[in-house]
Order: structure tokens, then sequence, then C-alpha cells
């Protein structure tokens, strides 16, 4: 993505701010604007709508019709940007993993224990879900296990923010700590998350901060 | 040709003779209950999304005439097994762990044992019941949520063995309820079942520490790790 015409990144991330679809449309007509450009924000559309779909019907009614209509674009621009819903929705996923893996690095300080790193963390994640509740009950709740796209891009996100976690490892070398610990610190994580969210309280998220940290930063304290 | 069957007999073979009530009840019963399972096994084996009507009909040899005598359509029916199903298994755990009661940990060892001979025995049932539920929302999914929580009382009675200045956090025992289940699922969508097993002793860990600190967490761990090894394929 090159050129002072491409989307900005928030456009292409759903999530960051978005207002919908809307705010990613292109004027009506001939806009004269680069094909890469174009195709770009297409996509962005595409997967913000996915998204957003899936938020409302649930997976079970999300359809390529349904996406297609609230992105605004048609069947075959679809098509040339994903081969099923589910391609669409796994690559939304994934762009939404990296957004929030990268909220999550940078509210972390560089200096310090990685336990006083911790709640920064943890906070600023809760804030992000809490802001983007369609975008965090993605990652959090259970994607359909037939959809190997979605089971492959939760089984990252497991991976990546375990591995966040098993820097605390370094506050206690004396003990050696389960191999799996920060895969199941992970999953309850995203399971508490995930309750909240479907029980219509994403404003609530914030509040769990100094709990989860605390059920975090348990394994890993001396004493 | 034939004589033709006299009046009376005719009469008799057109109606149907009434059963006794209570044995009609049983056999609709008997009905509901497989219409119900077979609905659980194919919403476990294609998915919800895909899971047909017709295909769990098929199987059971059951008709169209008698599922939507007992269900308005998929979802209903999907709910109705969940409810029954959770409810079973719920029953189960709890029942495992009281049987080691008062020992908090060999009871929570105990409930797992009993949910991990389910979802290896039963696969497909549990994966509808744990992961194909968070999919199709509506009662199931509150239904999933009460259970949930009813679970995570009977772990916070840890509470009870802890002295009041070392309570963990409140939401614990959801913490605790919601990792074994984030584990189970994982290895159900990745159509390993059996691997449950091998999580038994970091499940123990992840769930004692909470409330006892890591030395117990530890012990846990290689009392089941240790029971593993000695039984060689899982620590049944």
């Amino acid at each position: 993505m090159t050129g002072p015409a491409a989307p900005s990144r928030e456009a292409q991330q759903p999530g960051k701010g978005a207002e919908g679809p809307a705010s990613t449309r292109l004027p009506a007509g001939r806009h004269g604007l680069p094909a890469e450009f174009v195709a770009q924000n297409q996509r962005a559309r595409l997967m913000i709508a996915s998204v957003e779909v899936v938020a409302e019907r649930g997976y079970t009614r999300a359809t390529m019709e349904a996406v297609v209509s609230r992105a605004k674009v048609s069947k075959r621009t679809f098509y040339q940007q994903f081969s099923s819903l589910w391609d669409c929705v796994g690559a939304a996923y994934t762009v939404t993993s990296d957004q929030f893996c990268e909220t999550i690095a940078q509210a972390c300080p560089r200096d310090g224990d990685w336990s006083e790193r911790l709640p920064g963390a943890v906070e600023a994640a809760l804030a992000w879900a809490a802001e983007n509740p369609n975008y965090a009950l993605l990652l959090s709740g259970e994607p359909p296990a037939t959809v190997e796209q979605l089971r492959a891009a939760r089984g990252e996100l497991t991976d990546r923010l375990a591995s966040m976690l098993r820097s605390g490892r370094s506050e206690r070398p004396d003990t050696a700590l389960p191999p799996g610990l920060e895969e199941r610190l992970v999953g309850a994580a995203l399971s508490l998350v995930a309750a909240r969210l479907m029980a219509g309280s994403a404003d609530t998220l914030p509040e769990l901060g100094p709990e989860l940290t605390e059920l975090l930063l348990r394994p890993y304290r001396r004493g | 040709m034939p004589r033709e069957a006299p009046a009376a007999i005719k009469e008799l073979t057109a109606t149907p003779i009434p059963l006794p009530v209570a044995v009609e009840e049983a056999r609709v019963e008997l009905v509901r209950e497989r219409l119900m399972e077979e609905m659980l096994l194919l919403t476990g084996e294609v998915g919800f999304r895909d899971a047909a009507v017709q295909e769990a009909l098929d199987r059971c040899g059951g008709n169209t005439i008698q599922f939507y005598k007992q269900f308005a359509n998929k979802e209903e029916c999907f709910a109705a097994a969940h409810e029954t199903w959770i409810e079973r298994v719920a029953a189960s755990l709890l029942e495992a762990a009281e049987r080691e009661a008062p020992d908090w940990s060999r009871g929570l060892r105990a409930a797992l044992v009993e949910l991990f001979e389910f979802v290896t025995a039963r696969p497909a049932i549990a994966r509808a019941l744990l992961l194909e539920v968070q999919i199709v929302g509506g009662a199931a999914l509150d239904k999933r949520e009460a259970v949930m929580e009813r679970l995570a009382r009977a772990v916070d009675s840890a509470r009870e063995e802890i002295p009041a200045g070392q309570a963990p956090p409140q939401t614990t025992s959801m913490f605790i309820v919601g990792g074994v289940e984030a584990c189970v699922c994982g290895a159900l969508a990745g159509n390993r079942p059996e691997q449950v097993w091998e999580a038994l002793p970091e499940l123990m860990h992840f769930a004692v520490g909470p409330y006892f600190g890591e030395e117990a967490a530890r012990a846990e761990f290689d009392a089941a790790r240790e029971a593993a090894e000695r039984e060689g394929s899982g620590a049944r």
C-alpha cells in the first residue's frame, strides 16, 4: 500500500474508530481514484460489514449477501476480494487481532518489571474491547468449529497473547511453571470478556481490570 | 380375488387401537429424546448452520410430522436438546465432585475426569453443547450461562478452606470455568478430543493456584502427571 491516496490505517482496521462502512465509502460516480485505492477501500468496507453482520445476526444467519448489501458493493467485487464469507470474516479477524495486539504492546512500557507493566496492558485491552464490542466479540467468542480460517486465526491470537504473558516467567526463574499455563490463562481471560459482551455489558469491561490483572499475575508471583 | 373383509374388521383396522396413556406418553418422550440426540449429533458433526432437520429425521427414522409436533423449528429443537443434555452433564460433574467432599481438590479432579470421559466418549455431542451453542445463541446460550454460573459456584466453595485475607478475586471461579471450557473447546474444534487428558495436569495447576497458591498448584500438577504416566493412556 503506497502513495498518498492509500486509505488510512484506520480505514483498513475494523474497529479502529469505525463508524461502519459509510465512513469509508467512496464518492459516488466517476471519481478517478487509483484502482489500488478503490480495491483497498472495498476490501476494508467488506471486512467491516462482515463483522457487523456476524455481530447482528450471529454466525448461523450471516450471509455473503448481507455483507455485500451493507458494504454497498457488488457480489462481483466481493469475489474479487474474497473466496467466501468465511474468507472475509477470517481476514477481518486477522486484521482486528493485529490491531488488538498492537494496542496491548503500545500500552506496555518497555522498561520496568513485567508485573508492573501488566496492569497497563490489561487496562488497554479492556478499554479497547469496551470501545469496540463487535470486534472484541469476534476475537473473544468461540468461532464455529467447522470454519477452519477462523479456528486458525483464533489459535494464532491465543499464541500471541500467551507469548506476551510468558514474559512473566522471567520473574520466577527458580520455578518450573507448567508449559501450557499461558494458554490456559488466555483462554480464561477471553472467556470472561466474551461472557460480558454476550450479556450486553461491554461498558462494564474496564471494571474487570484489577481482578483480571490479579488473576493473570498470581502464577508468576513469588511467595 | 380376495374376499372383502367383514365391515366390523375393516372398522377395527381403520381406527388405531388407543394405547394406554402412559405408554403413549413414553413413546412420545422416546421420539423426542431421539430427535434431540440426533440434532445434537448432527450439529456437532457438521455445525448448526449446515445441520438439516431432514437429515436428523433420516438418521433416527422419524418424520416431519413427529418433529413439528414437538418443535417449532430447528432452533427450538437444538435449545431443548441442549438444555436436556447440559443439565445431565452438569449434574454428573457436580455429583462426581460431591463424592469426594470435603476434599475440594479431589472433587475438582473427579469433575474434570468426568467431563473428559464425556468429551472423549461423545465428542460430537460435546462439540454441540460447548462450541456450537456459542454460535447458535438464543435460549440455549442463556442456559449455558446459567450452567456455567452454577459450576462456578461449586468451584468457589474452595473459599471455605482458605483464610479471608488470602481470598482471590470474586471472578476467580468464572475465570477457572472459562479456562477449562476454552481448553475443551480447543481440543474439540481441532477434532482431537483425547487431547483433554494431556491437559489435565495443567488444568489442575491452573484451577488450584488462584485459591491455594503455587505450591499447592504444583503438587496437584505433579500428582496428576504422575497418575497419567502410571496409567499410561491418560490420567483416568
